[in-house]
């Protein structure tokens, strides 16, 4: 049931946001696109922080110290570069005084992704003219494109919209298409893009809707996609993968590869829906991935079907198991990153699993259901976890260990009808997930994180819930979140506070 | 993605790595920041610098903590390679992490929370949806980035955070690894590419002073330097007055930097320093290098302090939880320490203890090399406070009683050459803290959450 008060008349419901800052990867973007620059200055800048799971959350990225120290260097670097090119080419053979000041618009207004108002126009050019009385025109042109690369109208995506009441504000055509094209495509928006939001093409959620079908079909924005679904499964922890003894280093690099291959797969020339992350048993395996698939080895990588007796989607695959290696781990990750179901809070980590001669993994865990320090935290992570026995601390299947049969069957206890009760191993968990309405919800709320570079708050709960209304309703269709996501509430309005 | 498309991706990480290795000439041609004046702050001579040294999971406590206090006490096999400066040395038994200890009552784990505790002495935010753990990053400014502020916030570069394999992909998310706060939620990010100092680094170089044409240059492009910072300052503040309360604080945080940055050029320092030689190529997540990124970072630091860019120096071995493989280090100390260091640390024994003594290698190389620098009437080792430290005492309980805290060096303000206990539960990082702000001739009375301020510490300041 909708959330009873989800009523537009209501007017907007939306938690309040605080601006963005280009993320490292938009920087480069921005000054490839801008000025052909390949430098990828920002690779220098500060990793991005992670915050409640992502990193590309707006309260992690405040400009602190070493930002601005780096921010002045890129700037420099790129200006001096874009400068030398734009006398000795660009304006070769015009009248400077004319060109310049041309280029400045054309230039600020791809950086600004907007034009200039008039204010800042007189203010650009003159900094230009006060520059030039004491250096050349290219001394003073790298002064000017300095100042608009260090401005907060390109660094930062700054939101200021009409105001329409209640704190609330509707953002211009022109902010519409920053957050389209950098939450869509990971990148700054085009000139056709904000040739649109010029035209007014933006201004209705039939606009903005129709316009993010169509770059949905565009072949790079599978980028945003990627990123998203692999930090959701956790690629960012791979360099936790430890692999079988004797496997080459390289193998872990092929393994987080073949996620964002099946990623990329799956959403590119498969479904893109929901269920198939749990049950494609496609995969993109060197010769070392092959041999822990226990699969014939291709002499080059090379795309196959896994056995299908012993794998199905994201959670049967190397990177996964390998990185969360035992039962509490991979319990845990179902729980918290698949349900998005409260975790026990752990007081005190419990002692590790007790090392019992002869015995199997599930028998070593299974002391903690009668430890009760231990059980305190395991009794939910574990059972939930005992479904993935088949699969060694390096995800190699296995039917024994220690010469006893693998029990895999465990019971789903978490109040949530469509995933409660027995199930049956990895095969059969993935196959619950898959269309358990629990788990479209969740992932909906993480792409609603994601998209919005914040988490939802309670007054988000109506785009919230739209979100995840259309998923479940369009049978698990990620290119139709990713498009609703631009029709609700939270996307093409902005709550700011003070303003 | 075709086989192609993959073999390019590899080819195209491989070329990006020989170009950042040729764009040395790149990075010493355009140095954004050179080197002018000497300034007020920076005269003085032989300022105090801090070094702090953070390794994560605990410590095997036998093998650290002395069993006796004064100073006839034998040095425990993780701390043997500081022997040489034990008469500089002081090894701190019962400071405790207070605040975390309250924090763990929330029933938090204890290396979640701890990397965000050490420094701070304060909270942690609670994670926005509950989702993740529910622990966020320490709310308060930590103790190195308190200080800096004071002493540093007019050098061109405030304070050098580094680190073998910290950056945010390689420890995992939360506030695990992440130790130095310039505020609440704010925290510091280390560098781990030793190439990325050395750019940062080169880019205070100074034009010759014999070649009155680059100086004159120099001074030209400084000039207009300034006029950018200004007139990016004059936007900042009108493009604030039209934003809402939180985005106005976030431009003006920014204003507030790009004030430091502007003043740390003008401030920036001629000194004597050696040349800065190129980190090279280094695989900076391949724990057989960790010695020399150590090394690397150790030594660029020491560079940034002799040439009075920075005065205060963090480097961290990975974070809390390392998964780090002390077996890939070929050395005899590590020879039987092998396999995940977390792993490890929850049943802490002799390989814990090994691995601790590998750190205080790393350290008592650096320590060495610093005190080879002559500066006035000793050495640059005396004019630098190191703290050796760890956010938990025992990776097995995850407890915050006993930290492994060890100071180094500061000969004119610590009283070196013993070891000290300090009653059980009595004293905390907060103390230690105020005791270290006093060191530098700060006297603040309290630090980090005042409930847990029991005062200075007695016995360490000379």
């Amino acid at each position: 049931m909708p959330p009873a008060d989800c009523n537009q008349s209501a007017g907007r419901f939306v938690a309040s946001n605080v601006m963005r800052r280009l993320s490292p990867d938009q920087y480069n973007r921005a000054v490839l696109d801008v000025f052909g620059d390949t430098s990828s200055p920002a690779s220098a800048f500060p990793a991005e922080s992670r915050k409640d799971g992502y990193n590309n959350q707006s309260d992690a990225q405040a400009a602190q110290r070493e930002h601005v120290e780096r921010w002045g260097g890129a700037a420099q670097a790129v200006a001096s570069k874009a400068a030398g090119g734009i006398i000795t080419t660009g304006c070769a053979g015009q009248d400077l005084a004319a060109c310049v000041p041309d280029q400045l618009l054309k230039i600020g207004y791809r950086l600004f992704r907007r034009p200039l108002n008039t204010e800042e126009q007189q203010r650009y050019q003159a900094f230009y003219t006060q520059n030039q009385q004491t250096g050349t025109p290219e001394e003073a042109l790298e002064a000017t494109l300095m100042a608009m690369l260090m401005s907060p109208h390109f660094l930062f995506v700054i939101e200021r919209g009409a105001p329409i009441g209640n704190g609330v504000v509707q953002l211009t055509g022109y902010e519409v298409a920053s957050r389209l094209s950098l939450t869509l495509l990971g990148a700054p928006p085009d000139e056709a893009l904000l040739a649109k939001a010029a035209a007014g093409e933006l201004d209705t959620a039939e606009g903005v809707g129709a316009q993010a079908r169509a770059m949905l079909l565009e072949q790079r924005n599978t980028d945003v996609v990627r990123d998203f679904h692999g930090q959701w499964i956790g690629l960012q922890e791979a360099e936790k993968l430890k692999l079988p003894e004797g496997t080459p280093p390289e193998a872990a690099l092929a393994a987080k590869e073949e996620v964002e291959w099946f990623i990329q797969d799956w959403y590119k020339t498969g479904t893109g829906k929901l269920a198939d992350l749990f049950l494609s048993p496609r995969a993109w395996v060197s010769k070392d991935l092959a041999t822990i698939y226990g699969v014939t080895a291709p002499d080059q990588p090379a795309q196959i079907d896994l056995p299908a007796d012993q794998r199905a989607g994201l959670l049967t695959r190397v990177m996964f198991l390998g990185t969360h290696s035992n039962p509490a781990a991979r319990g845990e990750f179902i729980l918290r990153q698949v349900l998005c179901a409260p975790i026990p809070a752990v007081a005190v980590m419990p002692p590790d699993a007790p090392d019992i001669v002869g015995a199997t993994t599930r028998e070593r865990f299974e002391q903690h259901a009668t430890n009760p320090c231990a059980s305190a935290c395991h009794g939910q992570l574990d059972p939930v976890g005992f479904v993935f026995e088949n699969y060694d601390a390096h995800g190699v299947w296995r039917a024994t260990e220690n010469g006893k049969p693998i029990n895999a069957a465990t019971e789903i206890k978490m109040g949530k009808p469509d995933v409660d009760g027995p199930v049956d191993g990895a095969l059969g968990i993935s196959e619950k997930l898959a269309t358990s309405r629990t788990v479209s919800d969740c992932l909906a709320t993480h792409w609603f994180q994601f998209a919005n570079a914040r988490p939802a708050e309670p007054q988000d709960r109506c785009s919230v819930f739209q979100l995840q209304e259309k998923l479940a309703t369009t049978g698990g269709d990620v290119r139709e979140l990713l498009i609703a996501s631009t029709q609700v509430d939270s996307f093409r309005f902005a709550r700011k506070e003070g303003l | 993605m075709t086989m192609n498309r993959l073999a390019t991706r590899r080819h195209h990480q491989l070329e990006r790595r020989t170009l950042l290795k040729g764009a040395f000439g790149v990075a010493i041609a355009l140095p954004w920041l050179e080197v002018f004046q000497r300034s007020a702050v920076a005269q003085q001579t032989d300022p105090l610098r801090l070094q702090i040294f953070i390794h994560g999971n605990g410590v095997h406590p036998p093998e650290w903590f002395p069993d006796t206090v004064g100073p006839d006490y034998e040095i425990k096999n993780s701390l043997l390679p500081l022997a040489p400066f034990k008469s500089r040395m002081l090894v701190l038994g019962d400071i405790g992490s207070k605040s975390a200890r309250e924090d763990q009552k929330n029933g938090r784990s204890g290396h979640t929370i701890a990397g965000a505790h050490l420094l701070t002495c304060s909270n942690t935010v609670g994670g926005k949806n509950g989702q993740f753990d529910g622990v966020g990053y320490a709310d308060s400014i930590s103790f190195d980035q308190d200080l800096a502020n004071l002493i540093g916030k007019d050098l061109p570069i405030k304070s050098i955070n580094t680190g073998y394999h910290c950056a945010e992909a390689a420890s995992g998310q939360m506030p695990r690894s992440r130790f130095s706060y310039t505020g609440p939620d704010q925290p510091v990010t280390p560098e781990h590419r030793p190439q990325q100092v050395f750019d940062q680094l080169v880019g205070f170089a100074k034009p010759a002073a014999n070649d009155p044409a680059a100086q004159a240059n120099a001074e030209r492009i400084r000039a207009r330097r300034k006029s950018v910072f200004d007139f990016v300052d004059a936007e900042l503040k009108g493009t604030s007055a039209t934003l809402g309360l939180e985005d106005r604080a976030r431009l003006e945080e920014y204003a507030t930097h790009l004030r430091e940055v502007e003043t740390g050029v003008a401030n920036q320092v001629v000194a004597s320093c050696e040349d800065l030689t190129p980190p090279g190529m280094v695989n900076v997540i391949d724990d057989s290098n960790m010695p020399l990124v150590a090394e690397q970072m150790f030594k660029m630091t020491q560079y940034a302090m002799q040439c009075d860019l920075t005065r205060v120096g963090v480097f961290q071995v990975r974070g809390e939880q390392s998964y780090a493989d002390y077996g890939k280090i070929k050395d005899p100390i590590t020879a039987g320490a092998g396999g995940n260091h977390h792993g490890i640390s929850h049943h802490p024994n002799e390989q814990i203890g090994a691995i601790c003594k590998m750190h205080s290698k790393f350290l008592a190389d650096h320590a060495a090399r610093l005190d080879a620098v002559k500066e006035g009437s000793g050495t640059m080792l005396d004019n630098t406070i190191i703290l050796y430290t760890g956010a938990i005492e025992n990776g097995g309980q995850h407890n915050f009683n006993n930290l492994p805290h060890v100071l180094i060096g500061g000969t004119k303000v610590l009283k070196g050459g013993q070891s000290l206990k300090f009653g059980e539960g009595v004293q905390s990082n907060n103390d230690l803290f105020i005791t270290l702000f006093q060191a530098f001739g700060v006297d603040k009375q309290t630090f980090g959450r005042p409930d847990f301020v029991t005062g200075v510490l007695p016995g360490v300041l000379a």
